[in-house]
């Protein structure tokens, strides 16, 4: 497991707006993330931790995929961008103090384009699923 | 506003076909430019999808969550030095007011299309 400033070996995302801070486990065709609310992070509101926090938490968990696939290939990490996502469906907004717990596995790669599907929990109680596919921009 | 001093609404309308259209200006100095990323100022596509809904909210008066996102597509680049100015168009649904087809668009480049539904808070 990798975790804190380790995460930033494999992603060029960097504060106010690093959405990753633990990289659980990690494959050619899938990665577990996870993320801590903390009270300042920027996209809590009140309690609770808003949809553009956990689509961006999503995005750069696909993105520390990528970027470790890049790493143990001793390649540079390339800027991953959101590409498109589809059927994201939202059951909660976590709150301040909850650990999200993201799983997606690749459905599909293609050059630099990856498809993956994306499952985001906090105590096994699914917060949102969604579709991402990702743009990585080869250094 | 979820992100302080992030952009303004300079000015909005709605057209004879009852699409809301918002002006948005961007600020290029918000401090969410030194993680995204150090070395290259882009805005970040959900901070993009997070003013659709706050314009949503406008819109409509109302406090929402954005609950499915059924197609995003992110066709340009937002970078906040080179397009800090654009707009946001919205069309909701007339059978179901809080489903929506948006898109963030400057002349004739689209950034960004968006169709989702949302809920009252």
């Amino acid at each position: 497991m990798y975790a804190g400033e380790q995460i930033k070996t494999f992603i060029p995302q960097r504060e106010p707006i690093l959405m990753v801070d633990k990289l659980f486990q990690v494959s050619d065709s899938d990665v577990e993330t996870g993320l801590t609310i903390a009270d300042n992070n920027i996209f809590v509101d009140g309690n609770m931790f808003c949809e553009p926090g956990i689509i961006e938490h999503i995005a750069q968990s696909s993105a520390v995929f990528a970027g470790y696939n890049d790493w143990i290939n001793k390649r540079p990490i390339s800027l991953g961008y959101i590409g498109e996502i589809k059927k994201f469906n939202l059951e909660f907004l976590p709150k301040i103090g909850d650990n999200l717990v993201s799983y997606l596995s690749v459905v599909s790669q293609a050059l630099n384009i990856t498809l993956m599907n994306a499952t985001t929990k906090v105590d096994d109680k699914i917060v949102a699923t969604c579709k991402i596919k990702i743009f990585m921009d080869k250094k | 506003m979820l992100i302080k001093d992030f952009y303004t609404i300079e000015c909005s309308s709605v057209d004879a076909d009852n699409n809301f259209n918002y002006s948005i200006k961007l600020n290029p100095e918000h401090n969410i430019y030194q993680g995204h990323f150090p070395d290259k100022h882009i805005t970040p596509g959900v901070c993009n999808i997070q003013i659709i809904k706050e314009c949503a909210e406008v819109a409509l008066s109302k406090s929402l969550t954005l609950k499915t996102i059924d197609r995003c597509r992110l066709t340009a680049m937002v970078t906040p030095n080179d397009t800090p100015n654009f707009n946001v168009k919205i069309a909701f649904d007339k059978n179901n007011p809080l489903k929506m087809d948006a898109s963030i668009f400057k002349d004739e480049v689209v950034f960004m299309t968006l169709s989702g539904v949302l809920v009252e808070k």
